[in-house]
């Protein structure tokens, strides 16, 4: 053997690299960010419409919800301090019960357009979430 | 690594296209040479290697800056070439043995470099009727231009089976050219 195997196999020919290939190559990957372009801009129209719609179809229970839960005041507030200091037990009892009926009402009011309101906004939500997340490993290299 | 190939990973995992286009046209050649080692015909190579920077592309935030480029591009690209394969026939990755040897080297003459040449273009025919797993090993040492832990990494297989494929390949071409001068 005139060489040693070592050397001949780092000089074993194959074919010469097709003419522009790097070209090609950064062709068809323009191509694919074009599309990947495409493909955000319409999903971000898309949730953008959902959220307006989620919007649209929540409003008025919004306005009903702010509405109930505004008229606190800070007299009422110094009311239930006092009561809380003398009876506590009762007056933590008095208050849950009072938010669990609160609660209830809103849920009553809140009528299938706005349970169909408050779904639509969950999903550009969860849409949002998971881009913040990072991309799963699938293996150690690629 | 260098420095500014480090930049120009970095850059290009974050999403730069010119940072990226710039590797793709650095990184091609050895790619296909490496690709061509495996692939049965040019047109399959050049489709590895393109499908290979489009996957590199999609997962380019996984890409490192602080490790070399082309073990990442090359796992890629073997992994390609690899379900290329299993769709022909399963591949057998078999565990063996271990250690280096080389054929004595002699002072060049024409008539020697002319049985180089001859010896060369015979490997690399018979590098295509190796084992697949020894294939792959050869095409990442000196087509790719990887070291051997950097080919453990690649492939997904301890060290020594590296050297072990390494060692039976070699083995087995030169048992063939030996055959052919005699």
């Amino acid at each position: 053997m005139p060489e040693s195997l070592e050397r001949l196999l780092r000089e074993v020919p194959t074919d010469p690299m097709p003419a522009r290939l790097p070209a090609r190559v950064q062709q068809r990957l323009a191509g694919v960010r074009a599309a990947e372009r495409r493909r955000r801009w319409l999903l971000d129209a898309a949730l953008a419409a959902v959220t307006l719609g989620g919007v649209v179809l929540l409003w008025p229970q919004l306005v009903q919800i702010g509405a109930q839960a505004s008229g606190g005041s800070p007299a009422s507030a110094e009311v239930w301090l006092v009561r809380a200091a003398t009876a506590p037990a009762q007056t933590v009892l008095e208050t849950l019960t009072a938010a669990i009926e609160w609660t209830g009402r809103l849920t009553d009011n809140l009528g299938i357009a706005g349970l169909a309101g408050g779904i639509l906004l969950t999903i550009p939500l969860f849409a949002w979430l998971h881009r913040l997340m990072p991309e799963m490993e699938e293996g150690a290299l690629a | 690594m260098e420095q500014g190939e480090t930049d120009l990973i970095r850059r290009a995992s974050q999403g730069e296209v010119t940072a990226f286009d710039r590797l793709v046209a650095i990184h091609t050649p050895r790619l296909y040479r490496l690709v061509r080692r495996m692939a049965p015909d040019w047109a399959e190579a050049e489709a590895l290697v393109q499908e290979a920077w489009l996957r590199a592309w999609k997962h380019r935030q996984r890409c490192s800056p602080d490790k070399p480029f082309f073990p990442w591009l090359a796992a890629i690209a073997l992994n390609l070439a690899r379900d290329e394969w299993r769709k022909r026939q399963p591949l057998d990755f078999a565990d063996v043995g271990d250690s280096i040897d080389l054929l004595p080297a002699e002072a060049a003459s024409i008539e020697v470099q002319v049985e180089a040449q001859q010896a060369r273009a015979r490997l690399s025919r018979y590098i295509e009727e190796l084992r697949p797993e020894w294939r792959i090993a050869i095409a990442l040492r000196y087509d790719g231009g990887l070291e051997y832990a950097e080919i453990a990494a690649v492939v997904g297989i301890p060290l020594n089976t590296v050297r072990t494929h390494l060692r039976r390949a070699r083995e087995s071409l030169r048992a063939r050219l030996e055959a052919d001068d005699a």
